[in-house]
Parts: structure tokens; sequence; C-alpha cells
């Protein structure tokens, strides 16, 4: 076990570092130029010029880079070319934004999916599954950003019960960041809800297939014991994959989501960092979006054992 | 007749739609007495587990009893609620399951497996059922029952889960226990074990069984009754002897003829040369390396084989699993590479199978597989599956490969209009036929036939067999037949090679093996073997003498050493 965290650990640092001369060498073949979008005149070519030497940009690419990761060895992710602010604090305050809201709609998902999909899957082909499949794939179908427009738009406009626009930290204030926090959640949460679904309910059909399974009925057990006991840690193994997989996705940035309810989080300030050319900015979100991605498939990963014994790690 | 404890009176059970039900089953009565060995024995597909299923209310989803009426201990179990049945199964009636691998949860320890079903139905504490379950491990074969409440399913072997699968079903002492063929994916010799154990923890236990089987002769001499059922009809009923004296129905005669009749085929005529030379063959598989830079540990599943087989030979390799008999076979067809040692066709080394020498050979040296199922391509129809081997004879036309492919079939036994079909809409035994046909169609000299048999009812067994007879005298050919059964060799074998742990521990001609074996082994393996004397009109199963006689040596073996070339 600790031997397997260790090397994935180990094998992560290539990975990390791929990432960084990817996202470095992506963001200098993007036209524009910072400088000028900082003067925000192309005629006033001196003054360009001269930011640009500043910020460092007339070196050659190779020694930017070793600048850049020296720095970043050293725990220092630079600061922003727009605002001169540390790129790092802002990154780590952004991202406990998203993280809240992501985790949270992720295992309210998963809570609400993995047993609608065991009874789907128990109750196969018969209208309860009907119901639930369809319901599912409704909710997949339908855009994230409609949703959270149509949430606003009841909740937040017509009856005037939660607030639409803004956040407020759990840590802060709790009930009041509840509030806030409700209608992107539940946004999410209609979006992820059938992916999770359809994979437990396809898992509890396999397994509800297997010999062990009527075992367990031929032992007398309840079916609600059957499909808890027996069914329910085997069926959750794939599933498992699949919630750490989208978490890590959202994990990312759930851009879509923090623009529609003006959340100060992590996909915002990429697709802001983006747009203005802030090349330290995007590279630090960049490299603490895969370091996410990284860290929560190693957990799922070790979890795993959890719920099949067969898997040694 | 001791009082019945299952009484099955008429019962047809139909799968489909209530307008037009397909019946499984028709017009089934059987009963079962208190404390009787009763066993149902049928070919796949004859619905003998459909009835017993039905018992146990535990009929897959779709099927249901029509008509007639199951009673178990004087209560009627049709229509019954499932309530009522629950509180039945497991308590009262308990059922053993075919494979041992996916009967056993994966994700749950034995302790707590075994002890659900007491503590539900017995209201026992956790200790209390603990020590239960310790004690009935032990009846069935298995010590440190403590040590094993603790391991989950993987952590243990076929047989030993099957063990524990009883252990746990005769927990609460049930009256009834239904086992529906608990060795079929089993050794040979753990099949008898199993067997065994069934019947003397039952008879200990006052336990009646009801047995489902394809395998006449091995219930036969363990059931105190027995009803044959033919296409969902209970063809023949009554005690052992009577069936097996006096076979009345033809599927009851075809049943008994596909057991071994103890005849062996004499050994192939000596002085010609070998066709194949396996010397010194040697197979380590790397296991997974502690660290990157570790040394990998090594398992030896073959260590230092020799093999000669002439033309025409059949040689017979036997072994439980895990005694490296498939990677010899394998290493023989260039699927798997020697770590060391020499294979020899006629006068070509062909140990690298990539090397072009070998690949031209490639076609001289067919195999077929155990899984008739697993080694067909479920998207491809049979004839193109038969006809791939030949895609790289530029001579042969489309059509021409077609027409090959046609008339392969056939010699296979399988008419024309079997080229169009997909797999799935094939029996075992004609996916097998299927199967042959692929090896046969590159006019091979030698067969590897990798336990070609054993997924198969003894009823198509037989004639599977049969087939590979038949083409060995038309063809020419050459088989190597890897079995855990000495049962099925003896009537093909000209030599049966033993091997136990990657070694050869016996070898000889087939009659001299199966008459005074050399090694205990062996000698374990014929002792399983029923085998019928016939007597009257019928049988009389008698077991095969199993003790070693050192008096008897051996010759050396009929192949002559090659002259190295």
């Amino acid at each position: 076990m600790l031997r397997y965290v260790i090397l994935r650990c180990l094998a992560s640092i290539p990975t990390m570092f791929l990432v960084a001369v990817t996202v470095f060498v992506l963001m200098r073949l993007v036209p524009g130029d910072p400088a000028t979008l900082m003067v925000g005149d192309v005629t006033q070519v001196e003054r360009i010029e001269r930011l640009r030497e500043e910020m460092g940009l007339n070196d050659p690419l190779l020694v930017q880079f070793i600048a850049w990761m020296g720095a970043l060895l050293q725990g220092d992710f630079g600061t922003s070319f727009i605002n001169g602010a540390p790129v790092l604090p802002t990154l780590l305050d952004r991202f406990a934004v998203t993280a809240q809201v992501v985790a949270i709609s992720v295992l309210l998902a998963a809570v609400i999916a993995v047993p609608l999909g065991m009874i789907a899957a128990w109750r196969q082909n018969r209208s309860v599954d009907n119901v639930i499949v369809t319901t599912s794939i409704a909710a997949m179908s339908v855009p994230s950003f409609w949703i959270g427009l149509m949430l606003i738009l009841v909740f937040g406009i017509e009856l005037g019960w939660l607030p639409s626009v803004g956040y407020v930290s759990l840590t802060d204030d709790l009930t009041r960041g509840i509030m806030y926090l409700i209608m992107p959640v539940a946004a999410l949460v209609m979006a992820e809800l059938g992916t999770i679904l359809r994979m437990s309910r396809a898992a509890t059909i396999e397994v509800m297939r297997l010999d062990y399974i009527t075992h367990a009925r031929a032992k007398g057990l309840s079916e609600a014991d059957v499909l808890r006991r027996h069914a329910f840690p085997n069926a959750f193994a794939p599933t498992l994959t699949i919630i750490g997989l989208t978490l890590g996705a959202l994990l990312g940035g759930a851009a879509v989501i923090e623009t529609v309810f003006t959340l100060p989080g992590l996909g915002r300030h990429l697709i802001d960092a983006i747009s203005s050319r802030d090349y330290p900015v995007v590279q630090g979100v960049m490299l603490l979006v895969a370091l996410s991605y990284i860290l929560v498939n190693l957990i799922t990963d070790l979890l795993y054992p959890l719920f099949d014994p067969r898997v040694r790690l | 007749m001791k009082t019945a404890i299952l009484q099955m009176r008429d019962v047809t059970i139909a799968f489909g739609g209530r307008e037009w039900p397909t019946d499984v089953v028709t017009s089934a009565s059987l009963s079962v007495g208190a404390g009787e060995f009763h066993a149902i024995v049928g070919e796949s597909g004859s619905g003998k587990t459909m009835l017993a299923r039905a018992a146990l209310g535990l009929l897959p989803p779709g099927g249901r009893v029509r008509a007639g009426s199951i009673t178990f201990d004087g209560t009627e179990l049709v229509g019954l609620g499932s309530r009522s049945i629950r509180a039945l199964r497991g308590k009262k009636m308990g059922m053993v399951f075919q494979d041992p691998l996916t009967s056993l949860n994966p994700s749950m320890r034995i302790g707590a497996q075994m002890c659900e079903a007491t503590m539900l139905h017995e209201k026992l504490s956790v200790k209390d059922a603990q020590d239960r379950a310790i004690d009935m491990l032990a009846r069935v074969g298995i010590p440190h029952g403590a040590r094993a409440l603790g391991c989950y399913p993987h952590e243990f072997s076929g047989g030993m889960r099957q063990r524990i699968m009883i252990a746990s079903t005769l927990l609460l002492k049930p009256q009834l226990l239904i086992a529906d063929e608990p060795t079929t994916a089993l050794d040979a010799i753990v099949q008898a074990d199993i067997m065994d154990l069934i019947r003397d923890v039952t008879r200990d236990l006052g336990t009646a069984v009801l047995m489902i089987s394809h395998d006449l002769g091995l219930v036969a001499d363990r059931a105190d009754r027995v009803s044959v059922m033919d296409a969902g009809v209970i063809v023949e009923a009554g005690p052992v002897d009577d069936i097996l004296i006096e076979p009345r129905h033809a599927k009851t005669k075809a049943l008994l003829a596909a057991l071994p009749q103890g005849e062996v085929k004499p050994p192939q005529s000596a002085q010609v040369a070998p066709l194949l030379h396996v010397t010194g063959a040697h197979v380590s598989f790397a296991g997974r390396k502690p660290w990157p830079w570790a040394k990998a540990p090594h398992t030896h599943a073959l260590r230092d084989v020799d093999i000669t087989l002439c033309p025409g030979e059949t040689l017979a390799i036997v072994g439980a699993s895990g005694s490296g008999k498939t990677t010899l076979g394998r290493a023989i067809a260039g699927l798997q590479d020697l770590t060391s040692g020499r294979i020899q066709f006629g006068d070509a080394d062909i140990t690298h199978p990539l090397a072009s020498r070998r690949r031209e050979l490639a076609r001289e040296i067919q195999i077929v597989f155990q899984d008739p199922m697993g080694s067909l391509d479920p998207r491809v129809r049979v004839g193109d599956s038969v006809a791939e081997g030949l895609r790289h004879t530029k001579t042969l036309s489309r059509a021409d490969r077609r027409k090959k492919a046609l008339t392969t079939l056939t010699a296979c036994g399988l008419d024309e209009d079997f080229a169009a079909r997909f797999p799935h809409q094939l029996s075992g035994g004609q996916r097998q036929r299927v199967g042959i046909a692929r090896a046969l169609i590159m006019q091979p000299k030698i067969i590897v036939l990798d336990e070609p048999v054993s997924a198969l009812d003894v009823t198509v067994q037989a004639q599977v067999l049969d087939l590979l007879e038949r083409l060995q005298r038309d063809h020419d050919l050459s088989y190597i037949f890897i079995s855990h059964d000495l049962g099925v060799v003896e009537s093909i074998a000209n030599r049966v090679m033993v091997m136990e742990d990657g070694i050869v521990v016996e070898e000889g001609h087939a009659a001299e093996v199966f008459r005074a074996p050399q090694h205990p082994f062996t000698c374990r393996l014929l002792s399983i073997l029923p085998e019928l004397k016939p007597q009257g009109r019928g049988y009389r199963l008698v077991r095969r003498q199993t003790h070693l006689d050192p008096a008897t040596r051996r010759e050396e073996s009929p192949c002559p050493q090659p002259t190295t070339a």
C-alpha cells in the first residue's frame, strides 16, 4: 500500500513536468501579447517594448522556461502580469470556492444516483426502471447553464427565495453560505447525476446475474439485504471510478456554472487569465488542476480495495 | 420408502408471456424421501436445473410454474408468498451452485457470508454463529476454520470454495440440499472428493439431497434414486441399481454408453521416426516486481519435460489444474516461449515461435481450446472463422477458401448451412466442432487438444471423441490430448503422460498406465473412475484397482530416440 503510494507519487512527477511544458508552450503559441494588451494601444510601440523587456518576454523561450521552473521548485508561482499580485494565494482562494461547490455536488449526486441506479437495476425493464432511466437521460441532456438560468429565474427572481448572484464562504457565515450554494450545487448535481446513475445501474445489472446473488436469496435473505450486503459493494467499485473522474474533471473548474452564478471560482479565474494573456496565472492554474486530478485519481484507486478485496495495490 | 420431504406433481415450468408460454419442463413428478440422495440426470437444456430451482422459488426472471404442485414437508410452495418462502430458504432448503468461482461474494469475508444465514434464521450471536461455522468447516475438510473466516473467497482454490459453499449451506442443517452440478467446474479428483463429501456429510446430518448432474457415472454409486430427464420430461426414474441393470429409455442408454467402457487402444506400432520431439522444456513466469529495480520472483510452470510424438499417435497429457499441462500444449503450438529447452518438428527446430522457419511450420501444428464459447469470435460467422487460417494461402481464391471451409465443416459433422451462423446460435458441442474444423482446415500433422471436451456434457463428449477418432484415421493426424480426467482419455489415447507440478511423473502405453499405475497420483486419478461392466441387459459399476504394484516394471517408450540432424 505505502509502496504503491510512493510509486504513484514518483510517477506523477514526469506527468506534472509534461503538463508544465505543454502549458508553457501552448500559451506562447496563442496569438496575442500581454504587454500590448496591458498598454491597450498598439501605436505606443516604445512603451510596449519597454514593458516586454521588464516582463522578461524578450528572453529566449528556454530561458523564460528555466526561470519559471527554477522559481516553481522554490515554491514561487510568480506574480500576475495584470495586477502584480502573487499567483499562488489568489489561486488557492479561487480553488477553495470551486472545491466547495464541486465536492458537495459530486457527493450529493453520488448519494442520490448510486441507490437509484441500483433500484433501477433491481427492477430492470419494469416501470420504475424506465422512469428512472428516462429522467436521468433527460437531466443529462439539458445543458447545465440552462438549468442554472432556469433556477435563477424561478427561485432567484420570480420567487425571490435564494440569492442569485455572488458568493459567501461557508466558513464566514454558514447559513448565508448555504443559501448561496444551493442553486449552483443543484445545477451541477442535475448535470452529473445521469452519468453516475447509469454506471451504477449497469454495474448492478452485471452483478445481479451472478450466482452469489441467487445464493444470497437461497439463504433466505430479504431483497433489501441482498441489495445492500451483496450487490452494493460489488457494484460500487466501478461506479467509484466514474465518481473520481467526474470529481477530477470538475475540480479543474466548473467554468460554466461559475459564470452563470458569478462564483469567484477557479474556472472563471482561468478564463479571465487566458483572455488577458496572463501567462503566470494560466500556468499556475493548469498545474494546480493537473495536480488535483492526479490526487483525486490516486485517492480513488486507494479506495478501490475497500470494495473489491481482489484488487491488490 | 421413507416419508417424502419434497414432492413434485405434474410440474410444468414455462417462460415467456401468458399468451405464448414456452414450456421448459412438462408434467414432471418426483419425490425425494427424507435423508434420500436423489439425482436428476440429463443433458444441458433438459430442464433439470429449472425443475430444481422451482423448488426454491428461484426461477430466473420470466420463468414460472404454470401447472402442478410442489410440496415441501407438507407445505404447498406454488403460489406461496415471498415472505413465507424466504423463511424456508436457507433454513429448510439449501442450495449449492455449479460454479464455485461466482457463487461466493468476492467482496465479503467467508465468515460474514457463512454467518449471515444462521444469524438471520436462528438469531444466533456473532460468536455462536462463528463457532458453528468453524465446526462445519472442519467437517468439510477445512482445518483452520477460524483463519478461513477472515479470508476472502479469492484466497481459496475452486475445490476449497465449493467446500465452503457446502459448509455454509449445511450450517442450518436443512432437510433438503439442492446441488446444481456442484462439481462440473472442478478437476476430476476434486470432483470425486466433493461428491463423497456431500454424500457423507448429508448422511450424517440426515439431509436429503437433490443432485443435478449430466454425468450418470459420477452420481451412480452415490445416489439412492435417479430420475433421467430429456427435453423437459422425466423419462425414467427409479433406484440406481434398477436403472443401471435395466435401462429402459433410449436417453438413459445413451447416458450409460457415454461412460468409460474400460477399453484401451493398443500402442502405436513402433519403429517410426517421431514427428515431434521436445527436450528439456522449461517454462517459468516472472511475477510482479515489488520495486521497479528489484528482481521479479519466478514461478516454474514446466520443469525439464521431454516428449516424443509419433505419426498417427495420440499422446494424452493428464494432470490437475496447475500441473503445467496447458503450458506444455501452448508451447508445442507455438503460443508460449520456452525459457529453455528445444522443440523439434521432424528435422526442423521450431523452438522459437517467431523465427521464420517456425512460421512456415505453424500450420502443421494446430490447437483446439477448452472453452468453445470464448475461443470463437462472437461477431464472425462460423464459415469465416473456419476459413480464416487460409487467408495467407495466395493460391486459393475466395471461392476456393469458402468451399474448403464447407467441406471441412461437413467432415466435422456440421451441415453446410452452419457456415452462415454465428457462434451464439450453436450448442457447446457444435461450437467445439467448429473449433476442430478451424484446426483441421490447415491440414496439420499435429493437433493440440487442450481439454477439448471438459466443458461438454458426457453424451456430447462421447460424440466429439468419436469425431476426433474418425478424423485421426481419415487425415492421418497426431494428437496431443490434454485432460484432467483419465476417463476421457481412456478410449482415445495410445500413450499417457501424467503431470504434477510441471514434472512428468509417469509415462507409458495407455494399457499399462491403466492396468498397472506406477505413481501414487496416477492411482488417485484411476481410483475415481467408475467403470461400467456389462451385466445382463444392463451394467454393473466397478471401481478400479488402485494400489501401486512395484513388481510390474515397464519397458521403454515406443518411440526411438531421434538421430540428431
